[in-house]
């Protein structure tokens, strides 16, 4: 269930616009923050405060690419696949972060800190090869970066399990 | 009207014609499978590709999104676009899974036959198939989304055109997906429609499920006789079994869907159970002998007694010639009836409405989707007449105001007005909102009835406030229609609902009135029966002994509360029970002589709708055990006999006939025209029938000689003023539902799943008076051999007072026709151990 | 940079951060809004408009002074402004980059579009990834409101018009411009087939006008400078004004560059990217996004505006030009470029849905040397169909595979001949 902070303040923001089903997504944002991803209890919550049908945001939850009808891990890591990064070593970098972190595309590590999944065109064609970290970039990445970036999110989150 | 060449052939069209339409009218048919005439065009699919060679914008477009323009020349057969459609199918069929012969769509399949005629008889794709998994989506609708080309149907058909909003798609790119949040059942009563649209077989008829092939059925245009709306429905049988309806079309009527009660209510014809054959005293005897029997009894009877000793019972479910010989009969023998057994004074409503019923103010249900105002008084759509409600979704699609007036707790899968009001007090907000609308009109054309009419609406009107907004929207419209039931209404309401709509009929305004009436037949069983008497009456006089021989056909009420101790006591007061039937109740069980009579399907016969449309069906089948119920299905050696078990049913028309001395043909067809002939010879309102009984596939419109348009009647006041609110009475009333009280669907098992327990709906009021929770289980007592257990379901959108039940036939009513029952808060009584 | 042109839209862009609204002020920043209110008409706003033949920068190219003119004068309310800043065609980074470098350009420029139609709310659709650059508008959004250029009546002129950030839950067919207005009212983001018109019944049904980022941002310099200006900045007689070109792949600079409409591919390469990466020399571009046909060396010196292009049988599209080198394989990167398609297709219409993984599973074949010769005119008819589809999506989709079959048909066929790729790993 809902904390009910959180349902308030979705419930004040839905208050505020001429159309609740218009928030729909950045309540399923602030819904799957909480959860991690959207569970079936997720969708029919955001159905009842946008004044949808369950269906009607079910539809909308598997047609995103940012909202996660399965569960994720922490870190959700999006590699930018298209075609700028994958001329500018993609592929290397994808390879390098499946044989770091031993998952496939697709698959979250057993600890459950990450998860990876390959995603079009972020936007970051002067920084490739990119990817997403929850959302946020990070570009011209080398080997080197990604050990970075992977060891920083592990010291934060020493003791994490699932 | 636009001229447009198609295929070098000129045809004009009226203006927003598309060219797959036009087209059809030249007889070429387009391929399609997003386009369908009720959903409208959307060029999802992009088959109905054609080449526009002259137009405003040449080369590939979709007919089904194009103008029909002046001046175009198409082309369907140029290499460019037959070779675009023949892409298109390919496409489609990369991922279906060719699983045609384990597919119950195999053989009336629109992807099969555009796949064959598109010329797509190669596959050349190499890739893979995506594959899906499947849901349950309930006992009624077989899901097998492999097999989905996305043509988007299903979701607009059941989210658009119904209204309801369980059914989405999911997913995007080339793994859309058609389905539900999760499994479960559909929650519209109209998904079985799911099936006929689906233009492949991702939506299967469940229960009928690897029973044949269209090839394999005997397949006739039918109609359904599961309310009193006479939508078209199409029958197909086999080995002796019903084994699937689909919906027919008919624009006047159901346009092209029907509801699951109508599409799945046939069971009751392949029951094991079923009588089939004659019993003498409850022993199974030959025909002669029950024949002999029969005859026999009612001689002595004539002899021994006064003839109007002996009643005849008929129903809603009897068809047309069974009603017309049947009340000749009764007129020649001077016989009691026949009588109409029908619940509660939904008899007298009915006489009344179709008295009200002028031939200019008939609505169809064309009407009712293209009215743009709605006043709905005293009927619950989706439990009494299911299609309705689809009617009335397209005329809201549309922009129509609706309203519905009425005590229950009316659900419908769109925004509408709903007043809940005590049947009582309906009359007086009708009258407020006509009344209201008419303020400041020139009424000077009205006759004095008219006028004194006019004045009995002030009157009404002062009972009671209504929503401006509904007035408002009355006096902007231009085709008002006015639906009014005949179960939830006062006796006079009926009347006063012609009245109104005819008040309201304006030379700017064209207004319609739409009676929803008891059962397939009740238009035909109001005009036929004996209008003094009623079932009520009837069990009366039997109790007082004034009539000693009941012959019942096909009854309805009366047949099947006979498991309740008080009808079982007024049965015993009969010197002689006859019941001719096709369904078992504790009446045939009870009866002296039992003849089994014909199913629709077996007998054909006429229905005439609550707009008084008669439509005839013919026989689907000869009807007899089905094979598989019969135990000859088993390896050979067979045992090969000539008759057919089972089959000694006749229709019920034909043992009245017999004592009736009319001389009809020992051939079934010959005489099936012969009694037809008798039936509209006899009846002169009748005589628009064509005696070939072919009505066509629209029917044929009966206009009863009743009061003209501009007639008033003069309206008995009867509003009951007395209604005493610090009464601490309840009124307990039956009421219809979707699936489970209509006699004839309740016992198709198909529906057994769907079919909800009984539940007492109550006002939160009066479940807080009484002190009881939603969902907490009660029991009713409703006399002192009669009590009724059931649960409570608190209902906010409904009438205080009341506490309205599922009239399922198996309820142990202790009162005749169901008539209300007040009750007593100490009647009420919790069940034991509850913690509250 | 040697940059030796004019920098209108990067006037404030600075190397580490935002500019900020004083800054934006100080470069003559919503004067062109206090101009407008007081001294100009809506009329005579969208006639400037239309005189600075301002084309649609969202790769459409549709001239926007045309677009306003067609919210009817009685249309109803409310009507709405959308900004368009869902840029997912890839390779396209412009407007990220013009959000982070002045957001009160953009700011400016959706107010001057509804004063032009008189609408009453502006909505910017961004894509997720951009969650930085909504949160830098919605902050910048409230200084202008707190500073009266936004919000009720501006200026005092009694004129009244909002702002709001809406995040996309992230797809490339949100960036269609009806299947926004879908996505914008919490339904699935099909497109719609007009008519009618957005403009005529829009977001809600109301009358809506869409323009992307860029687009917008030229609105207050138009303005200010009048159209004739903007119109002398090109280098070409039909372009008019800037373009924000971003250069991506294997050039040294890769990153946005303001340059008059017009300039050459050739200059864009050498002067502003920085020439080819070591070792790599120019074998195609792709010259405005993942929907454009590829640009062989025949084309390097190309003047990079709609017209030419258009007259050469291409699309300058978002001006997002993807440089690929000698030693990458083309028919590698379409496959890359149909997964992209393949993947974010919306799943309405048949020929885009399934002729598009069609196309790509082919092409894939021929890439890992399992192609056979029948599959070239599968590809190329199957590509012609795709045009039948229901919107721009799929005929865009097909752009580099049917330039891919023109201009590098040789290198196609040799995949099949080697059962192999030359240049793959």
């Amino acid at each position: 269930m809902l904390p009910a902070d959180l349902k308030k303040n979705l419930q004040t923001k839905i208050a505020t616009v001429s159309h609740p089903r218009e928030l729909v997504v950045d309540v399923l944002f602030d819904i799957q923050m909480h959860y991690g991803h959207l569970t079936d209890e997720a969708i029919h919550e955001a159905a009842e405060l946008c004044g949808m049908a369950p269906v009607e945001v079910e539809e909308l939850a598997t047609f995103y690419t940012f909202t996660f009808r399965e569960p994720v891990g922490k870190y959700v890591i999006h590699v930018c696949d298209s075609v700028v990064c994958w001329m500018n070593g993609y592929q290397t970098i994808r390879e390098y972060l499946c044989s770091k972190l031993n998952i496939n595309m697709g698959e979250t590590t057993p600890d459950g800190l990450f998860t990876l999944i390959p995603v079009c065109c972020i936007g970051y064609c002067d920084r490739s090869p990119a990817i997403l970290v929850n959302r946020k970039v990070h570009g011209s990445l080398t080997p080197a970066k990604l050990d970075q970036l992977i060891e920083k999110i592990k010291m934060e989150n020493p003791a994490h399990v699932e | 009207m636009p001229t447009l060449t198609i295929d070098s052939r000129q045809i004009s069209v009226p203006g927003n014609t598309k060219v797959i339409d036009a087209a059809e009218r030249l007889g070429i048919m387009i391929p399609r499978f997003c386009y369908h005439p009720a959903l409208g065009a959307v060029g999802a699919c992009r088959v109905c590709a054609v080449n526009v060679k002259e137009g405003p914008m040449t080369g590939i477009q979709m007919s089904c999104m194009l103008d029909a323009g002046d001046g175009m020349v198409i082309s369907t057969h140029d290499k460019d676009a037959v070779d675009f459609r023949m892409a298109v199918i390919e496409w489609l069929m990369m991922n279906h899974p060719h699983d045609c012969p384990v597919c119950d769509e195999g053989g009336h399949c629109l992807l099969q036959d555009m796949t064959v005629s598109g010329g797509h008889g190669m596959r050349r794709y190499p890739g893979p198939k995506r594959t899906h998994q499947d849901q349950y989506l309930g006992p009624l609708v077989q899901h097998e989304m492999n097999r989905c080309i996305q043509c988007y149907r299903c979701v607009r058909y059941y989210r658009e055109y119904t209204g309801y909003k369980d059914l989405g798609v999911l997913g995007i790119g080339s793994r859309v997906y058609f389905g539900r949040t999760g499994d479960g059942r559909l929650e519209s009563p109209f998904a079985g429609n799911l099936i006929d649209i689906c233009p492949t077989g991702v939506f299967t008829d469940k229960p009928a499920r690897f029973k044949g092939r269209k090839w394999d059925f005997e397949r006739a245009a039918t109609v359904c006789t599961h309310c009193s709306l006479g939508c078209s429905t199409i029958t197909s049988s086999r080995y002796r079994e019903i084994i699937r309806q689909e919906a027919g079309i008919s624009p006047d009527t159901n346009d092209c869907f029907i509801c699951d009660r109508g599409r799945y209510g046939f069971g009751y014809a392949n029951l094991p159970d079923r009588p089939r054959q004659y019993r003498v005293n409850g022993n199974p005897c030959s025909r002669q002998t029950a024949w002999a029997k029969a005859l026999d009894l009612l001689d002595t009877t004539a002899n021994t007694n006064n003839p109007s000793t002996v009643a005849l019972l008929v129903s809603a479910r009897c068809t047309l010639e069974t009603l017309v010989t049947a009340k000749h009969l009764c007129h020649r023998k001077g016989w009691h009836g026949p009588v109409w057994d029908a619940p509660s004074g939904n008899d007298i409503k009915s006489r009344n409405a179709l008295d009200a019923l002028a031939p200019e103010l008939v609505a169809t249900m064309k009407d009712v989707r293209e009215s743009d105002f709605i006043l709905a008084i005293g009927t619950d759509p989706v439990n009494e007449a299911p299609v309705l409600t689809l009617a009335l979704r397209q005329a809201q699609r549309n922009g129509a105001h609706i309203t519905v007036i009425d005590p229950r707790p009316v659900s419908l899968p769109f925004d509408f007005e709903h007043l809940p009001t005590s049947p009582e007090e309906m009359g007086d907000q009708l009258a407020a909102i006509v009344c209201a609308a008419l303020g400041g009109t020139d009424l000077s054309h009205l006759s004095p009835a008219g006028k004194a009419f006019y004045d009995d609406l002030v009157l009404r009107n002062a009972a009671a406030t209504v929503p401006d907004e509904i007035v408002v929207a009355l006096k902007k419209s231009r085709h008002p229609v006015i639906v009014c039931g005949t179960h939830m209404v006062n006796e006079d309401l009926p009347v006063l609902a012609g009245e109104c709509a005819r008040m309201i009929n304006q030379p700017e305004r064209s207004a319609g009135l739409f009676y929803v009436l008891p059962g397939a037949n009740g238009f035909g069983a109001a005009m036929f029966t004996e209008t003094h008497t009623n079932a009520g009456l009837l069990l009366d006089k039997i109790k007082s002994n004034d009539i000693k021989t009941l012959i019942a056909i096909e009854p309805e009420g009366c047949a099947h509360v006979h498991s309740s101790p008080a009808m079982a006591g007024i049965l015993k007061s009969l010197d002689c029970l006859l019941v001719m039937d096709y369904l078992e109740s504790p009446l045939s069980r009870a009866a002296d002589v039992f003849i089994p009579t014909a199913t629709v399907f077996e007998s054909g016969g006429i229905f005439i709708n609550q707009n008084g449309t008669g439509r005839s069906m013919q026989p689907l089948y000869m009807g007899g055990t089905p094979i598989f119920q019969t135990g000859r299905t088993g390896p050979p050696p067979r045992l090969f006999e000539s008759d057919i078990p089972g089959a000694e049913h006749v229709p019920a028309w034909l043992p009245l006939a017999d004592w009736m001395g009319l001389s009809l043909s020992p051939d079934n067809s010959k005489r099936r025209l012969e009694i037809l002939k008798y039936t509209i010879e006899n009846e002169p309102w009748l005589s628009a029938l064509p005696i070939s009984g072919d009505t066509g596939e629209t029917g044929i419109k009966l206009r009863i000689p009743n009061r003209r348009l501009n007639e008033f009647a003069s309206l008995p006041h009867t509003r009951n003023n007395a209604g005493n609110s610090n009464s601490p009475e309840i009124s307990l009333y039956t009421v219809e539902q979707t699936f489970g009280t209509e006699l004839l669907s309740s016992g198709s098992p198909a529906l057994d799943e769907v079919i909800p327990q009984i539940r007492a709906a109550m006002h939160p009021a009066d479940a807080e008076f009484l002190n009881l929770a939603d969902g907490e289980n009660l029991t009713l007592v409703l006399d002192e051999n009669h009590e009724l257990p059931c649960n409570v379901k608190i209902e906010t959108d409904m009438a205080q007072g009341f506490i309205f039940i599922p009239r399922r036939p198996d309820l142990p009513w202790p009162v005749p026709g169901f008539a209300p029952i007040p009750l007593h808060p100490d009647q009420i009584r919790r069940e034991k151990g509850d913690l509250r | 940079m040697s940059n030796k042109y004019p920098q209108i839209l990067f006037q404030n862009r600075k190397p580490d951060r935002i500019a900020t609204m004083a800054e934006y002020k100080e470069s003559g920043g919503y004067q062109a809004l206090a101009d407008a209110l007081s001294n100009r008409s809506p009329a005579q706003v969208q006639e400037e408009i239309l005189d600075a033949v301002l084309l649609g920068r969202g790769g459409a190219a549709f001239p926007a002074g045309r677009k306003l003119e067609t919210v009817a004068e009685d249309a109803p309310h409310p009507r709405y402004v959308v900004c368009n800043a869902d840029e997912m065609e890839p390779g396209t980074f412009k407007d990220r980059v013009l959000i982070h470098a002045d957001p009160h350009m953009l700011i400016e420029g959706m107010i001057l579009t509804g004063y032009a139609v008189n609408a009453d709310k502006g909505i910017v659709f961004i894509r997720p990834e951009y969650e930085g650059a909504a949160k830098i508008l919605e902050r910048e959004i409230r200084f202008a409101e707190k500073e009266g250029l936004l919000g009720e009546n501006i200026l005092g002129s009694g004129y009244t018009f909002f702002i709001d950030v809406h995040r996309s839950g992230g797809r490339y067919i949100c960036g269609e411009v009806t299947a926004q207005l879908n996505a914008l009212e919490g339904r699935r983001p099909n497109p719609r087939k007009p008519p009618p018109y957005p403009t005529q019944k829009g977001l809600w049904g109301q009358p809506t006008i869409s323009h992307n980022v860029e687009t917008l941002c030229c609105f207050p310099h138009i303005l200010r400078n009048g159209a004739r200006w903007f119109r002398d900045l090109a280098l070409t007689e039909t372009g008019a004004g800037t373009k924000i070109f971003s250069i991506s792949g294997k050039v040294n600079r890769p990153g946005c560059y303001e340059l008059p409409m017009g300039v050459r591919l050739s200059e864009i390469i050498e002067v502003h990217a920085g020439g080819m990466v070591e070792g790599s020399t120019f074998k195609a571009c792709l010259p405005g996004g993942a929907s454009t046909g590829f640009l062989t060396p025949d084309f390097y010196d190309i003047e990079m505006d709609f017209d030419t292009l258009r007259k050469k049988g291409h699309r300058l599209g978002t001006g997002a030009i993807m440089v690929f080198d000698q030693k990458t394989c083309l028919t590698a990167a379409t496959v890359n470029l149909l997964e992209f398609f393949a993947r974010e297709s919306c799943g309405w219409c048949t020929p885009c849905r399934e002729g598009l993984p069609y196309i790509k599973h082919l092409l894939t074949l021929i890439e890992n040397g399992q192609g056979s010769e029948d599959m070239i005119p599968t590809i190329k008819k199957m590509s012609a169909q795709l045009w039948n589809s229901y919107c721009a999506f799929a005929p865009g989709a097909v752009a580099p595979v049917e330039s891919l079959l023109v201009y590098f048909e040789g290198e196609v066929r040799e995949h099949i001949k080697l059962g192999r790729c030359l240049l793959g790993d």
